[in-house]
């Protein structure tokens, strides 16, 4: 028998996972790239056929594998649609980081340059994250994000244009002061607003999150205490690498889940054991659930996998009630992992239904927005008409509230309709702002 | 001028395919079969399809028609390389005719599409193949494709009024007729309809519908004893009113499509039949009364009847799940499709254990017993050599095991390739001339999805590579 090749070797898992293909073609219509384009190249099922081919040694990577690898989402919604169960984002995932080895040099400049700062430079540091919030914030402030616009691409000039106001002083402020020192530099925790009986749940705050829709965490622990919780923040782990694992970067996503995860241990050491990890972020949530299969290790990893929670599901979990009203109409876009990864698909739903007085719908179609991670940087035009065709649901519908659970989505989303007539009219929001929102009517006296 | 470049002049550069990874995107279909064309066109018009098929009549290239390439015959698999022409540009629901009941389509729809935009309008396109979300209506019709409700309704011929098709020299050719009676000439309609893409290639159809029943329940009757419930059906069937399904699975088909959704079966259960009834709501209700109590009495363990809707979909979400959750217990499975006189079911299935005890090999049954047409299927593992040898050898036998109880090889897959080698048995010296005589007279140079339905005189046995 021949020795197997180098990427026999790499990708022995993902090709076995791909042969349980079957071709039923179920996936088909569940997958964005496929409905757009008709090819068949761009579909779950044509992906994982060229898979094999690779592997089997009769299509070489470069070229129009790498390519149909590139117009891949990594949405998932394949992986809901598949009868056989296979796990599609995991096959993904290993050919990524291949197609990166093997063609990451021959890529544009201009994207190079992007996935060097984006991946390297910026995404695991939460210093130089918050630093370059900072910046961006001035220029918000003193309008030299127009002058910057023409420097940029115009997709890139929408996205900017879609961002909300950089976290200023008050916000950080605001923050800060929500957290108490742990022992032993472990972290920090926000003390449940209802001290006896409290459940103790950690949170990591993320890396965009933190840097740029900081609000969006501090309604997010707000929420959590109000229901009982105590909210524990390990020290470290500012990134889960989620984007990094979608990008190739297999290393890099590999040590930076290491980080959390003995971020998350020294943290239970010092100061006890947590019953979930609280996400708020579908892509983080989605990929923080599969740390046990990327660190090949079910003890520390796989346990700190187990117990990760979407808000909303741990909300449901707890039986979390007593919403204030709030006048409005909310139109909900899924997240796509937390759909199809995290499997959160009636928890949102049902909880912004339980807010008395407000009205709720849920997008007719629930296809990607088009952000996928940085997607919407590097497939422009895709990102685009799938974007176009969420505002045209949305004008069609006239929310005044449209409400996600993941911030790619939220940037993407505040992107379309800050580019469209509906400027002004709708509001993008994140799942834990109205239920913060909701929280605070119910103090109110009536 | 090459072939490939004047094909782009007509089709536009995007629409014909010349690149590896192209190529291999449509080489496959809903088995395990594989084989690269050396082109992929994709047609906006009936125009352009027939200038694909005038061009490569004259070169003499080999074209095959592809819908959805769900097929499970290996029909739509480019065995003698030349073109796959894919037909899922034309997807448009021409028009839905609520006065006359008919739909017009192209080839392209997803059946699945256009059964959504007629009950839209409280209409009806019974023909449902499991696969209904990804196939299309041109496969379908290619292959008489028919479905659990083609117990009660028919299949997709008999709701197939017309077509407009493209014969292998380019010539478009309208058959039939908006009306369901329609007797002008030899019924090429029912000719084309399971000739599986080697007489034309349809870019047009006109479908008969139906009004949309009131409403529709599901029942679930479960049996420790296999036979037993194999044995029920022909009684079932004569207990008055008739099923719009009768459905049957084995342990190991549910077993596997449970995944999907958990039925909650009780312990010990070896088989299963899922029964759908549909009407106006009280017929409905009469009769749902009648065929639970006539299961009981053939012997059922436990009879239920859905309560709700979801738990109706649920139900049959677990039967169309069977086919592709099968492999989670081996990832190769190999199905057949015969059609067996439903007073000689339970003697196929006894005989397809036998089968199964003597070449040791994971198989599974299920399918419309309603009307004889089972799907039995083995399973394997291709890194086994000894397995595939006994896989064909089994195949083989399960094929005569069904003609000598007096079925049919395929109920609604088609031939295709897979079951090329055995049509001889069912249709005779004579069967297997007039087929090609026809075949020479519409496609003289034989260019027309070759290699498939022992067309080709030179044929010897097709051997598939893979």
């Amino acid at each position: 028998m021949a020795e197997p090749s180098p990427l026999q070797q790499l990708l022995q898992g993902e090709y076995d996972e791909a042969l349980r293909c079957v071709k039923c073609g179920f996936c088909l219509s569940a997958c964005p790239t496929y409905v757009e384009t008709g090819l068949e190249t761009a579909s779950p099922r044509g992906r994982l056929a060229l898979v094999q081919a690779v592997v089997e040694g009769r299509l070489p990577v470069a070229g129009g594998f790498a390519e149909a690898m590139d117009l891949c989402l990594g949405c998932r919604a394949c992986e809901s649609a598949c009868p056989s169960g296979l796990q599609y984002g995991r096959v993904l995932e290993g050919v990524r980081a291949v197609v990166e080895q093997e063609v990451g040099s021959s890529r544009p400049l201009f994207e190079r340059l992007l996935r060097w700062a984006l991946f390297h430079l910026m995404l695991p540091r939460q210093g130089r994250l918050r630093l370059g919030a900072r910046l961006l914030a001035f220029a918000q402030r003193t309008g030299l994000t127009k002058l910057l616009k023409r420097f940029l691409p115009t997709h890139m000039g929408e996205l900017m244009d879609g961002l909300p106001p950089a976290p200023d002083g008050a916000v950080r402020t605001a923050w800060q002061q929500m957290l108490r020192p742990l022992p032993n530099g472990a972290g920090w925790v926000v003390p449940a607003a209802r001290p006896s009986g409290a459940r103790r749940v950690a949170f990591f705050p993320g890396c965009l999150m933190d840097a740029l829709f900081l609000e969006i965490n501090v309604a997010t622990v707000r929420v959590l205490t109000h229901f009982g919780c105590d909210v524990l923040i390990p020290a470290e782990g500012s990134c889960c690498g989620a984007l990094h694992a979608h990008g190739g970067e297999a290393e890099i996503a590999r040590n930076l889940a290491l980080q959390q995860v003995r971020s998350l241990q020294r943290l239970e050491e010092t100061s006890g054991p947590v019953e979930a990890v609280i996400t708020n972020s579908g892509g983080c949530g989605a990929h923080q659930q599969s740390f046990g299969h990327l660190l090949h290790d079910s003890g520390a990893a796989g346990q700190m996998a187990q117990r990760v929670r979407d808000l909303s599901q741990w909300l449901t979990e707890i039986g979390a009630a007593g919403w204030g009203p709030l006048s409005g109409f909310a139109l909900y876009q899924e997240s796509c992992h937390l759909s199809h990864g995290q499997k959160a698909r009636q928890e949102p739903r049902n909880l912004l239904q339980q807010i008395p007085a407000l009205k709720v719908r849920a997008l007719q179609d629930n296809r990607c927005c088009g952000s996928a991670g940085f997607y919407n940087l590097v497939q422009p035009e895709l990102s685009r008409t799938l974007l176009n065709a969420k505002v045209d649901e949305v004008r069609a519908h006239q929310p005044t509230l449209l409400v996600t659970g993941n911030p790619g989505c939220y940037l993407q989303l505040r992107t379309g309709i800050a580019g469209s007539d509906l400027a002004g009219q709708v509001e993008v929001l994140h799942l834990a702002q109205v239920l913060d929102r909701s929280i605070s009517a119910a103090a109110q006296p009536h | 001028m090459s072939l490939s470049h004047e094909l782009k002049q007509h089709l536009g550069e995007r629409y014909v395919l010349t690149r590896d990874a192209d190529l291999e995107a449509y080489s496959y279909d809903g088995t395990w079969k594989k084989s690269r064309p050396d082109l992929v066109c994709l047609p906006g018009t009936t125009e352009e399809v027939a200038t694909v098929l005038r061009l490569a009549n004259h070169h003499g290239i080999p074209v095959t028609p592809r819908g959805a390439g769900t097929g499970l015959a290996g029909g739509s698999v480019p065995v003698r390389g030349g073109i796959v022409l894919a037909l899922t540009r034309l997807n448009r629901i021409l028009r839905i005719d609520e006065q006359n009941l008919l739909a017009e389509v192209e080839p392209g729809v997803i059946t699945a599409d256009l059964q959504r935009a007629v009950e839209q309008v409280g209409l009806y396109y019974p023909p449902d193949p499991s696969s209904r979300q990804a196939c299309t209506i041109g496969g379908n019709i290619a292959t008489n494709a028919g479905g659990p409700r083609c117990f009660k309704y028919g299949v997709t011929r008999d709701y197939l009024l017309g077509l407009e098709a493209v014969l292998p020299n380019g010539e478009v050719i309208r058959t039939g007729g908006r009306t369901v009676k329609n007797v002008s000439g030899y019924d090429l309609t029912r000719l084309f309809c399971g000739s599986e893409g080697t007489l034309c290639v349809i870019t047009r159809a006109i479908l008969r519908l139906i009004p949309q029943p009131e409403c529709t329940t599901a029942i679930l009757a479960v049996f420790s004893d296999l036979d037993r419930a194999v044995s029920a059906v022909p009684a079932l069937v004569r207990a008055g009113g008739i099923p719009a399904a009768i459905e049957f699975m084995d342990q190991t088909a549910l077993g596997a499509a449970q995944q999907f959704v958990d039925l909650r079966l009780p312990a010990g259960t070896a088989a299963a039949l899922l029964i759908e009834v549909d009407g106006f709501r009280e017929a409905v209700d009469r009769q749902a009364r009648e065929v639970v109590t006539a299961l009981q009495r053939l012997g059922a363990d436990h009879v239920r009847r859905a309560t709700t809707p979801q738990e109706e979909q649920d139900l049959w979400t677990v039967r169309r799940s069977i086919n592709p959750a099968l492999t989670r217990i081996k990832p190769i499975k190999v199905g057949e499709d015969v059609t067996v006189p439903i007073s000689r079911m339970a003697e196929f299935v006894r005989g397809f254990h036998r089968l199964r005890e003597q070449y040791g090999l994971q198989m599974v049954i299920f399918g419309h017993a309603g009307d004889g047409n089972l799907h039995p299927n083995v399973l394997l593992d291709p890194g086994d050599p000894s397995e595939v040898a006994r896989m064909e050898a089994v195949i083989a036998e399960v094929a005569r095991l069904a003609l000598d109880l007096g079925g049919s090889l395929s109920g609604e897959h088609g031939i295709g390739s897979f079951k090329a080698p055995f049509l001889h048995w069912e249709l005779g010296d004579s069967g297997i001339s007039t087929i090609r005589a026809i075949k020479r007279a519409l496609d003289p140079h034989h260019i027309l999805n070759p290699g498939k339905l022992q067309l080709d005189p030179a044929e010897t046995g097709g051997k598939t590579d893979g």
